[in-house]
Protein backbone atom coordinates (compact mmCIF):
# COMPACT_ATOMS: atom_id res chain seq x y z
CA UNK A 1 0.00 0.00 0.00
CA UNK A 2 2.75 2.32 0.83
CA UNK A 3 4.57 1.58 -1.87
CA UNK A 4 1.91 2.41 -4.35
CA UNK A 5 1.49 5.70 -2.56
CA UNK A 6 5.57 6.53 -2.86
CA UNK A 7 4.51 5.62 -6.75
CA UNK A 8 2.17 8.24 -7.04
CA UNK A 9 3.32 10.90 -5.45
CA UNK A 10 6.52 10.57 -7.53
CA UNK A 11 4.09 10.57 -10.33
CA UNK A 12 2.26 13.43 -9.38
CA UNK A 13 5.28 14.90 -9.14
CA UNK A 14 6.43 14.36 -12.36
CA UNK A 15 3.13 15.89 -14.11
CA UNK A 16 3.59 19.07 -12.26
CA UNK A 17 7.26 19.73 -13.28
CA UNK A 18 5.66 19.12 -16.53
CA UNK A 19 2.87 21.19 -16.02
CA UNK A 20 5.42 24.11 -14.50
CA UNK A 21 6.73 26.55 -17.58
CA UNK A 22 10.68 26.65 -16.74
CA UNK A 23 12.07 29.90 -15.42
CA UNK A 24 13.86 32.09 -17.76
CA UNK A 25 16.87 30.83 -16.51
CA UNK A 26 16.28 27.41 -17.50
CA UNK A 27 14.84 28.74 -20.71
CA UNK A 28 17.76 30.41 -21.41
CA UNK A 29 20.46 27.70 -20.27
CA UNK A 30 18.59 25.27 -22.96
CA UNK A 31 19.58 27.90 -25.51
CA UNK A 32 23.36 28.04 -24.85
CA UNK A 33 23.15 24.28 -25.26
CA UNK A 34 21.41 24.64 -28.49
CA UNK A 35 17.47 24.41 -28.26
CA UNK A 36 16.48 26.94 -30.42
CA UNK A 37 13.06 26.01 -29.40
CA UNK A 38 13.70 27.61 -25.93
CA UNK A 39 14.91 31.37 -27.90
CA UNK A 40 11.36 31.13 -28.96
CA UNK A 41 9.87 30.88 -25.76
CA UNK A 42 11.65 33.46 -24.61
CA UNK A 43 10.79 35.80 -27.41
CA UNK A 44 6.91 34.78 -26.44
CA UNK A 45 7.25 35.68 -22.93
CA UNK A 46 9.09 38.70 -23.59
CA UNK A 47 8.18 40.38 -26.48
CA UNK A 48 5.20 42.53 -24.96
CA UNK A 49 6.33 43.34 -20.95
CA UNK A 50 9.55 44.71 -23.24
CA UNK A 51 7.36 46.77 -25.98
CA UNK A 52 5.53 47.98 -23.37
CA UNK A 53 8.46 49.76 -21.48
CA UNK A 54 10.62 50.70 -24.26
CA UNK A 55 7.34 52.34 -25.79
CA UNK A 56 7.35 54.79 -23.13
CA UNK A 57 11.00 55.34 -23.68
CA UNK A 58 10.47 56.44 -27.10
CA UNK A 59 6.66 57.15 -27.48
CA UNK A 60 6.35 55.24 -30.90
CA UNK A 61 5.33 51.81 -31.49
CA UNK A 62 7.11 51.47 -34.58
CA UNK A 63 10.33 52.01 -33.29
CA UNK A 64 9.77 50.58 -29.93
CA UNK A 65 9.11 47.30 -31.82
CA UNK A 66 12.55 47.99 -33.66
CA UNK A 67 14.77 48.37 -30.43
CA UNK A 68 12.48 45.07 -29.16
CA UNK A 69 13.54 43.03 -32.44
CA UNK A 70 17.07 44.29 -31.84
CA UNK A 71 16.56 42.90 -28.58
CA UNK A 72 16.46 39.58 -29.39
CA UNK A 73 18.77 39.40 -32.02
CA UNK A 74 21.57 40.31 -29.17
CA UNK A 75 20.32 37.87 -27.34
CA UNK A 76 20.67 35.42 -30.09
CA UNK A 77 23.93 36.92 -30.72
CA UNK A 78 25.31 36.83 -27.38
CA UNK A 79 23.75 33.75 -25.78
CA UNK A 80 27.38 32.93 -24.17
CA UNK A 81 27.42 36.05 -22.44
CA UNK A 82 24.90 35.42 -20.20
CA UNK A 83 25.57 34.25 -16.86
CA UNK A 84 23.61 32.56 -14.15
CA UNK A 85 24.79 35.32 -11.52
CA UNK A 86 21.95 37.74 -12.26
CA UNK A 87 18.31 37.52 -13.48
CA UNK A 88 17.48 37.31 -16.86
CA UNK A 89 14.96 39.49 -16.76
CA UNK A 90 17.47 41.92 -16.02
CA UNK A 91 19.79 40.96 -18.64
CA UNK A 92 17.38 41.46 -21.42
CA UNK A 93 16.02 44.36 -19.88
CA UNK A 94 19.52 45.99 -19.67
CA UNK A 95 19.66 45.22 -23.57
CA UNK A 96 16.78 46.72 -24.39
CA UNK A 97 16.96 49.86 -22.25
CA UNK A 98 20.59 50.55 -23.89
CA UNK A 99 19.03 50.40 -27.40
CA UNK A 100 16.90 52.79 -26.38
CA UNK A 101 19.20 55.11 -25.47
CA UNK A 102 21.05 54.86 -28.14
CA UNK A 103 17.82 55.70 -30.37
CA UNK A 104 16.71 59.02 -28.13
CA UNK A 105 20.40 59.52 -29.09
CA UNK A 106 20.31 59.02 -32.64
CA UNK A 107 16.87 60.87 -32.23
CA UNK A 108 18.58 63.87 -30.79
CA UNK A 109 21.74 64.20 -33.20
CA UNK A 110 18.45 63.93 -36.35
CA UNK A 111 17.16 66.76 -34.16
CA UNK A 112 19.61 68.87 -34.31
CA UNK A 113 20.77 68.32 -37.97
CA UNK A 114 17.41 69.14 -39.18
CA UNK A 115 17.19 72.36 -37.59
CA UNK A 116 20.49 73.75 -38.19
CA UNK A 117 19.72 72.32 -41.77
CA UNK A 118 16.17 74.16 -41.57
CA UNK A 119 15.80 77.57 -44.23
CA UNK A 120 15.28 80.97 -43.25
CA UNK A 121 11.67 80.32 -44.72
CA UNK A 122 11.49 76.96 -43.09
CA UNK A 123 11.51 78.16 -39.75
CA UNK A 124 7.79 79.21 -38.88
CA UNK A 125 5.83 75.83 -39.24
CA UNK A 126 3.47 74.03 -37.28
CA UNK A 127 3.16 70.54 -35.76
CA UNK A 128 0.06 68.75 -35.85
CA UNK A 129 -1.58 68.02 -32.97
CA UNK A 130 -2.28 64.56 -33.94
CA UNK A 131 -3.52 63.53 -30.13
CA UNK A 132 -6.36 66.11 -29.56
CA UNK A 133 -8.77 65.06 -32.41
CA UNK A 134 -12.68 64.61 -31.70
CA UNK A 135 -12.31 60.62 -32.16
CA UNK A 136 -9.51 60.36 -29.68
CA UNK A 137 -11.19 62.53 -27.05
CA UNK A 138 -13.57 60.06 -25.78
CA UNK A 139 -13.97 58.74 -22.34
CA UNK A 140 -10.85 57.13 -20.64
CA UNK A 141 -8.90 57.69 -24.05
CA UNK A 142 -8.41 61.14 -23.16
CA UNK A 143 -7.07 60.85 -19.77
CA UNK A 144 -4.75 58.02 -20.54
CA UNK A 145 -3.66 60.04 -23.60
CA UNK A 146 -2.70 62.81 -21.02
CA UNK A 147 -0.98 60.76 -18.45
CA UNK A 148 1.23 59.42 -21.49
CA UNK A 149 2.29 62.99 -22.95
CA UNK A 150 3.07 63.33 -18.99
CA UNK A 151 5.21 60.43 -18.62
CA UNK A 152 6.81 61.04 -22.31
CA UNK A 153 7.23 64.86 -20.90
CA UNK A 154 9.73 63.32 -18.04
CA UNK A 155 13.26 63.74 -18.51
CA UNK A 156 14.61 59.97 -19.66
CA UNK A 157 15.75 59.55 -16.21
CA UNK A 158 13.01 59.51 -13.99
CA UNK A 159 10.66 58.54 -17.00
CA UNK A 160 12.65 55.03 -17.19
CA UNK A 161 12.94 54.55 -13.44
CA UNK A 162 8.65 55.32 -12.61
CA UNK A 163 8.20 53.19 -15.48
CA UNK A 164 10.17 50.40 -14.34
CA UNK A 165 8.63 50.52 -11.26
CA UNK A 166 5.03 51.72 -11.06
CA UNK A 167 4.31 50.16 -14.46
CA UNK A 168 6.57 47.42 -14.84
CA UNK A 169 6.33 46.57 -10.72
CA UNK A 170 10.22 45.55 -10.76
CA UNK A 171 12.19 46.19 -7.20
CA UNK A 172 14.36 49.01 -6.36
CA UNK A 173 17.21 46.75 -6.60
CA UNK A 174 16.50 45.26 -10.08
CA UNK A 175 16.08 48.74 -11.54
CA UNK A 176 19.30 49.21 -9.76
CA UNK A 177 21.39 46.33 -11.59
CA UNK A 178 19.27 47.05 -15.19
CA UNK A 179 20.11 50.46 -14.97
CA UNK A 180 23.41 49.94 -13.39
CA UNK A 181 22.73 53.30 -10.79
CA UNK A 182 22.56 53.26 -7.05
CA UNK A 183 19.93 52.05 -5.38
CA UNK A 184 19.48 55.32 -3.16
CA UNK A 185 19.58 57.05 -6.87
CA UNK A 186 16.64 54.97 -8.70
CA UNK A 187 14.52 55.79 -4.95
CA UNK A 188 15.69 59.64 -5.65
CA UNK A 189 14.67 59.23 -9.09
CA UNK A 190 11.39 57.64 -8.74
CA UNK A 191 10.07 60.24 -5.90
CA UNK A 192 11.06 62.69 -8.08
CA UNK A 193 9.29 61.25 -10.64
CA UNK A 194 6.25 60.76 -9.02
CA UNK A 195 6.24 64.48 -7.71
CA UNK A 196 6.33 65.69 -11.14
CA UNK A 197 3.82 63.70 -12.53
CA UNK A 198 1.47 64.15 -9.78
CA UNK A 199 1.68 67.73 -9.94
CA UNK A 200 1.13 67.61 -13.80
CA UNK A 201 -1.64 65.17 -13.06
CA UNK A 202 -3.05 67.04 -10.22
CA UNK A 203 -6.56 67.50 -11.71
CA UNK A 204 -7.06 64.23 -13.01
CA UNK A 205 -5.94 62.71 -9.58
CA UNK A 206 -7.90 65.33 -7.49
CA UNK A 207 -11.39 64.14 -8.91
CA UNK B 1 3.07 72.25 7.27
CA UNK B 2 6.69 72.26 8.57
CA UNK B 3 5.44 69.34 10.47
CA UNK B 4 4.10 67.13 7.87
CA UNK B 5 7.92 67.99 5.81
CA UNK B 6 9.38 65.79 8.45
CA UNK B 7 7.21 63.11 7.50
CA UNK B 8 7.22 63.77 3.48
CA UNK B 9 10.25 61.39 2.63
CA UNK B 10 8.80 58.65 5.02
CA UNK B 11 5.43 58.78 3.46
CA UNK B 12 6.95 57.91 0.09
CA UNK B 13 9.05 55.06 1.86
CA UNK B 14 5.60 54.02 3.53
CA UNK B 15 3.98 53.94 0.18
CA UNK B 16 6.99 52.10 -1.62
CA UNK B 17 5.95 49.55 2.01
CA UNK B 18 10.06 49.52 2.69
CA UNK B 19 9.43 51.02 6.30
CA UNK B 20 10.34 48.74 9.37
CA UNK B 21 7.11 48.44 11.76
CA UNK B 22 8.47 51.18 14.18
CA UNK B 23 8.09 53.71 11.22
CA UNK B 24 4.93 52.45 9.66
CA UNK B 25 3.38 52.91 12.70
CA UNK B 26 4.39 56.38 13.27
CA UNK B 27 3.21 57.35 9.79
CA UNK B 28 0.26 55.65 10.35
CA UNK B 29 -0.26 58.15 13.18
CA UNK B 30 0.82 61.24 11.37
CA UNK B 31 -2.00 60.00 9.15
CA UNK B 32 -4.94 59.88 11.38
CA UNK B 33 -4.31 63.67 12.11
CA UNK B 34 -3.10 65.27 9.02
CA UNK B 35 -5.27 65.68 5.89
CA UNK B 36 -2.59 67.04 3.98
CA UNK B 37 -0.52 64.28 4.22
CA UNK B 38 -3.20 61.73 4.08
CA UNK B 39 -4.26 63.76 0.51
CA UNK B 40 -0.78 63.18 -0.66
CA UNK B 41 -0.52 59.89 0.01
CA UNK B 42 -4.02 59.19 -1.60
CA UNK B 43 -2.59 61.08 -4.82
CA UNK B 44 0.00 58.79 -5.07
CA UNK B 45 -2.10 55.64 -5.00
CA UNK B 46 -4.45 57.35 -7.66
CA UNK B 47 -1.50 58.40 -9.70
CA UNK B 48 0.00 54.44 -9.45
CA UNK B 49 -3.35 53.23 -10.29
CA UNK B 50 -3.66 55.04 -13.21
CA UNK B 51 -0.31 54.05 -14.33
CA UNK B 52 -1.01 50.59 -13.88
CA UNK B 53 -4.34 50.55 -16.09
CA UNK B 54 -2.55 52.43 -18.91
CA UNK B 55 -3.46 50.08 -22.01
CA UNK B 56 -0.64 47.16 -23.11
CA UNK B 57 0.95 47.75 -25.92
CA UNK B 58 0.81 44.25 -28.23
CA UNK B 59 3.73 43.71 -30.60
CA UNK B 60 2.36 42.87 -34.34
CA UNK B 61 1.35 39.49 -35.10
CA UNK B 62 4.12 38.53 -37.14
CA UNK B 63 6.36 39.77 -34.60
CA UNK B 64 7.78 35.91 -34.40
CA UNK B 65 8.79 36.01 -38.05
CA UNK B 66 9.94 39.46 -38.04
CA UNK B 67 13.30 38.67 -35.24
CA UNK B 68 13.53 35.34 -37.23
CA UNK B 69 13.75 37.18 -40.94
CA UNK B 70 16.15 39.61 -38.78
CA UNK B 71 18.80 36.33 -37.00
CA UNK B 72 18.32 35.40 -40.39
CA UNK B 73 20.05 38.96 -42.15
CA UNK B 74 22.63 39.28 -39.26
CA UNK B 75 23.68 35.09 -39.40
CA UNK B 76 24.04 35.97 -43.55
CA UNK B 77 25.62 39.45 -43.16
CA UNK B 78 28.11 37.40 -40.34
CA UNK B 79 28.64 34.44 -42.87
CA UNK B 80 29.94 37.19 -45.78
CA UNK B 81 31.91 38.78 -43.72
CA UNK B 82 34.08 35.64 -42.68
CA UNK B 83 34.15 34.51 -46.63
CA UNK B 84 35.57 37.74 -47.29
CA UNK B 85 38.08 37.45 -44.63
CA UNK B 86 39.07 34.24 -45.90
CA UNK B 87 39.36 35.31 -49.20
CA UNK B 88 41.87 38.53 -47.94
CA UNK B 89 43.55 35.40 -46.09
CA UNK B 90 43.53 33.04 -49.13
CA UNK B 91 44.58 36.00 -51.83
CA UNK B 92 46.41 38.60 -50.53
CA UNK B 93 48.40 36.93 -47.46
CA UNK B 94 50.03 35.09 -49.59
CA UNK B 95 50.78 37.92 -52.06
CA UNK B 96 52.12 39.83 -49.45
CA UNK B 97 54.39 37.54 -48.38
CA UNK B 98 55.38 36.93 -52.11
CA UNK B 99 56.45 40.00 -52.60
CA UNK B 100 58.28 40.16 -49.55
CA UNK B 101 59.93 36.72 -50.05
CA UNK B 102 61.35 38.51 -54.00
CA UNK B 103 62.08 41.59 -52.29
CA UNK B 104 64.42 39.58 -49.96
CA UNK B 105 65.90 37.32 -52.19
CA UNK B 106 66.87 40.48 -54.19
CA UNK B 107 68.24 42.29 -51.45
CA UNK B 108 70.24 38.87 -50.52
CA UNK B 109 71.40 38.66 -54.17
CA UNK B 110 72.67 42.31 -54.63
CA UNK B 111 74.16 42.04 -51.27
CA UNK B 112 76.21 38.77 -52.43
CA UNK B 113 77.38 40.84 -55.25
CA UNK B 114 78.87 43.97 -53.72
CA UNK B 115 80.72 41.29 -51.33
CA UNK B 116 81.85 40.22 -54.20
CA UNK B 117 83.06 43.07 -56.22
CA UNK B 118 84.89 44.28 -52.01
CA UNK B 119 86.86 40.97 -51.90
CA UNK B 120 88.27 41.92 -55.84
CA UNK B 121 88.80 45.06 -54.85
CA UNK B 122 91.08 44.37 -51.58
CA UNK B 123 90.84 44.42 -47.99
CA UNK B 124 89.30 47.10 -46.00
CA UNK B 125 86.00 48.41 -46.46
CA UNK B 126 84.15 51.60 -47.53
CA UNK B 127 84.36 53.19 -51.50
CA UNK B 128 86.21 51.12 -53.81
CA UNK B 129 87.75 51.84 -57.18
CA UNK B 130 86.69 49.54 -59.68
CA UNK B 131 89.25 48.53 -62.03
CA UNK B 132 87.40 48.36 -65.22
CA UNK B 133 88.69 52.23 -65.59
CA UNK B 134 92.39 50.35 -66.02
CA UNK B 135 91.43 49.11 -69.08
CA UNK B 136 91.41 52.95 -70.28
CA UNK B 137 95.21 53.26 -69.93
CA UNK B 138 97.68 52.01 -72.14
CA UNK B 139 100.52 52.31 -69.85
CA UNK B 140 101.31 51.39 -65.76
CA UNK B 141 98.81 53.01 -63.54
CA UNK B 142 99.27 54.18 -60.53
CA UNK B 143 96.97 55.55 -57.80
CA UNK B 144 97.35 58.34 -55.60
CA UNK B 145 95.94 58.57 -52.64
CA UNK B 146 95.42 61.86 -50.99
CA UNK B 147 95.70 62.85 -47.03
CA UNK B 148 91.94 63.17 -47.32
CA UNK B 149 91.17 60.14 -48.65
CA UNK B 150 87.83 61.41 -50.35
CA UNK B 151 90.07 62.33 -53.27
CA UNK B 152 92.14 60.78 -55.47
CA UNK B 153 93.93 61.50 -58.36
CA UNK B 154 95.20 58.60 -61.18
CA UNK B 155 98.34 59.49 -62.95
CA UNK B 156 99.48 57.45 -65.77
CA UNK B 157 103.89 56.93 -65.87
CA UNK B 158 105.48 57.66 -69.27
CA UNK B 159 108.24 55.86 -70.59
CA UNK B 160 110.95 57.75 -69.01
CA UNK B 161 109.53 57.60 -65.50
CA UNK B 162 107.44 61.10 -65.79
CA UNK B 163 104.56 61.17 -63.91
CA UNK B 164 101.63 62.47 -65.38
CA UNK B 165 97.23 63.24 -64.05
CA UNK B 166 95.18 61.84 -66.61
CA UNK B 167 92.17 62.89 -64.41
CA UNK B 168 91.84 65.92 -64.50
CA UNK B 169 88.88 66.34 -62.05
CA UNK B 170 91.06 64.89 -59.30
CA UNK B 171 93.47 67.20 -57.86
CA UNK B 172 96.60 65.98 -55.83
CA UNK B 173 100.03 67.74 -55.17
CA UNK B 174 102.50 66.12 -57.23
CA UNK B 175 105.30 66.12 -55.11
CA UNK B 176 103.68 63.95 -52.91
CA UNK B 177 102.65 61.36 -55.43
CA UNK B 178 105.68 59.16 -54.89
CA UNK B 179 105.21 58.48 -51.02
CA UNK B 180 101.92 57.15 -51.76
CA UNK B 181 103.08 55.34 -54.79
CA UNK B 182 101.40 51.44 -54.95
CA UNK B 183 100.81 48.88 -57.57
CA UNK B 184 98.29 49.30 -60.08
CA UNK B 185 95.58 47.40 -57.87
CA UNK B 186 92.43 49.28 -57.05
CA UNK B 187 92.40 50.94 -54.15
CA UNK B 188 89.23 50.90 -51.34
CA UNK B 189 88.73 53.26 -48.02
Amino acid sequence: MGHILLEETYDSKKKDKAIKSPTDEELIARFQDGDVYAFEQIVHRYKDPLINFIYHYLGNRIDAEDVIQETFLRVYRNKHLYRNIAKFSTWIYTIASNLAKTELRRRRRRRVLSLTQMGYDDRDYDLPDVFSSPERIVGGEMKEQMIKEEIEALPVKFREVVVLRDIQEFSYEEISKILNIPIGTVKSRVNRGRLRLQKKLKHLLDK
Amino acid sequence: MKHCQRFRDSLLEYFDDELDVQEKKEVEQHLKVCPHCMHFLNQLRRLRSHLRELPTIKTSENFHILVRERIRRDLARQRRAKQSSTIIVRRFVPAFGLTVLVALVGFLVLDHRDSLVDKTAGSGGGISVSTRSDEDFSGPIQYVIDDIPSRISVSRRDGDGESRVVDEDSVYRMDRAEEFRTRPTPVSF
